[in-house]
């Protein structure tokens, strides 16, 4: 494929230090210029896209997160330019499983996020998220070929690290605390599960990364350590420390970016199911980690990993195949060539001249 | 002679949920719920009936300042513009009753921005603006 230029649409500036949404902005720019396209971010709070497009004419905008697709892509349709919305999860099914347990100002809120999400699967030549069952369900609604897989998250095999099986007993967790699911997740395990571990001696403290505050659990930080800004290599460094991560989330949707970092870490992990929804498996089948769903399956299972060496060696060393053949440069390369050939190829078929060869 | 508006597209879209209208600010991340005869009158405003129009299909008597109000909340809040040339659609019958605008804002995070902390710009993490 020969370059492209391609506009990188986001709602402002973005912070991949803080939240799994930005690194996944960021790892498709990064991408993209590997590939040597020409890539341009365009912060809509700042100039319209629409006016970015008019004066720089890309060959593709991709418009990440719902509600910026939903309000430009009408606006974009006449440009020659093809038009992919970058979903990062379903956040309709993410919303309502949120729901569920919490007491929504509106319990249908949910149908008003899915009536924004269909508006942009209607309007892109290509929606892409980072789960094919998404891609799936998005093509079940908007039609067959409206949407198709992305591999979300970009590992450096630089940042790869064996199972350091260190002797100590403290859990870690890391997520942004203004995504409703980590908010949840860090405080139902805190309460439920953590404390009493921690008061026994059982487990030791509770790292959390990703920028949270005080407030953000409500200054209730008993066996708890706050971790703010860091480096990769720091964080990496703080997080491999711990004996154990967990992946304590009771919704959400799609790929976590948080059980990709602790698989390419070789943390032995314990997750709910949902978290690792459409994880990439290990090639060889092995389980990535050890699951649980209540407060006594956790407890259980925390103790349980802590205490077989044998169990956690297996694996991290499944944990690190699973990411190796899912989630590494190369792997990514290929999957993002493929987005960019059948939205510029769908571009065509609705018409109108595209501004770069193919 | 009386206005006559039309969706303040595309920065705000709506659709129906059962018998509620809902209408989504993509700007604000706010969106909004109708019910009742607020929904009969929004479908009418957006059909291009004016309230006159509106008043005219009503079953029962209509207070006249009570829809002006409603309207002009609706045209304050960005959600509905003045009409530009698109046909126009009788006013649909409709029940009077209380008319309501519901707002909500819990979904911004969604609808518009990347979450992130915002953290006080000289203290910087973990304290938060104005903490």
């Amino acid at each position: 494929m020969s370059v492209v230029r391609i506009l990188l649409a986001v709602p402002g500036p973005i912070d991949p230090a803080q939240s799994a949404g930005s690194r996944l902005v960021a790892d498709l720019f990064e991408g993209l210029g590997e590939l040597g396209h020409e890539v341009e971010y365009c912060f809509d709070d700042d100039t319209p896209t629409a006016t970015v497009c008019a004066t720089w004419e890309p060959d593709v905008v991709i418009i990440s997160w719902a509600g910026i697709a939903a309000r430009l892509l009408p606006v974009l349709q006449p440009s020659s330019a093809a038009l992919i919305y970058l979903g990062h999860d379903l956040a309709h099914r993410r919303v309502a499983a949120g729901d569920e347990i919490a007491t929504p100002a509106w319990d249908r809120r949910s149908e008003v996020v899915r009536i924004i999400e269909e508006r942009s699967w209607g309007l892109a030549d290509l929606s892409i998220y980072p789960e094919q069952t998404e891609a799936d369900y998005v093509e079940s609604v908007a039609g067959e070929g409206s949407a198709m897989a992305m591999i979300p998250y970009l590992i450096d095999e630089g940042r790869l690290r064996s199972l350091s099986d260190g002797t100590g007993r403290d859990v870690c967790f890391v997520g942004g605390p203004l995504h409703a699911p980590n908010r949840d997740a860090v405080r139902w395990f805190r309460d439920q599960v953590h404390r009493e571990l921690f008061r026994t001696g059982e487990l030791g403290k509770f790292h959390v990364f990703g920028y949270w505050t005080p407030e953000d659990l409500e200054d209730d930080l008993e066996g708890i350590v706050l971790h703010g800004p860091l480096s990769d290599e720091e964080l990496d460094d703080q997080m491999s420390a711990c004996a154990l991560a967990v992946a304590p989330l009771r919704f959400g949707a799609g790929v976590k970016r948080k059980v990709v970092h602790y698989l390419s870490l070789s943390l032995p992990l314990v997750a709910s199911g949902v978290a690792m929804e459409g994880i990439h498996p290990d090639p060889l089948g092995v389980e990535l980690c050890s699951i649980a769903e209540t407060p006594d399956e956790w407890r259980a299972v925390l103790l349980a990993l802590r205490d077989d060496k044998d169990l956690r060696r297996t694996q991290a060393e499944a944990g690190l195949r699973a990411v190796t053949a899912g989630y590494t440069r190369a792997a990514y390369h290929q999957n993002l060539d493929a987005v960019l050939g059948t939205a510029l190829e769908r571009r065509q078929r609705r018409g109108g001249n595209v501004g770069g060869a193919i | 002679m009386a206005e006559r508006f039309e969706l303040a597209a595309p920065e705000v879209i709506a659709d129906l949920i059962d018998d509620e209208a809902v209408v989504i600010d993509l700007t604000s991340g706010h969106y909004h719920r109708l019910r009742g005869a607020a929904a009969d009158v929004w479908a009418s405003l957006l059909g291009g009936a004016n309230d006159e129009e509106i008043a005219n299909a009503a079953t029962g008597p209509v207070e006249m300042t009570s829809l002006a109000a409603f309207i002009d909340v609706l045209r304050q809040e960005g959600l509905i513009r003045e009409r530009q040339s698109d046909p126009i659609s009788p006013a649909r019958s409709w029940a009077p009753g209380p008319l309501v605008l519901e707002s909500f804002d819990d979904l911004e995070d969604i609808l518009g921005i990347d979450p992130i902390h915002e953290v006080d710009p000289d203290r910087g993490w973990p304290n938060l603006p104005g903490a």
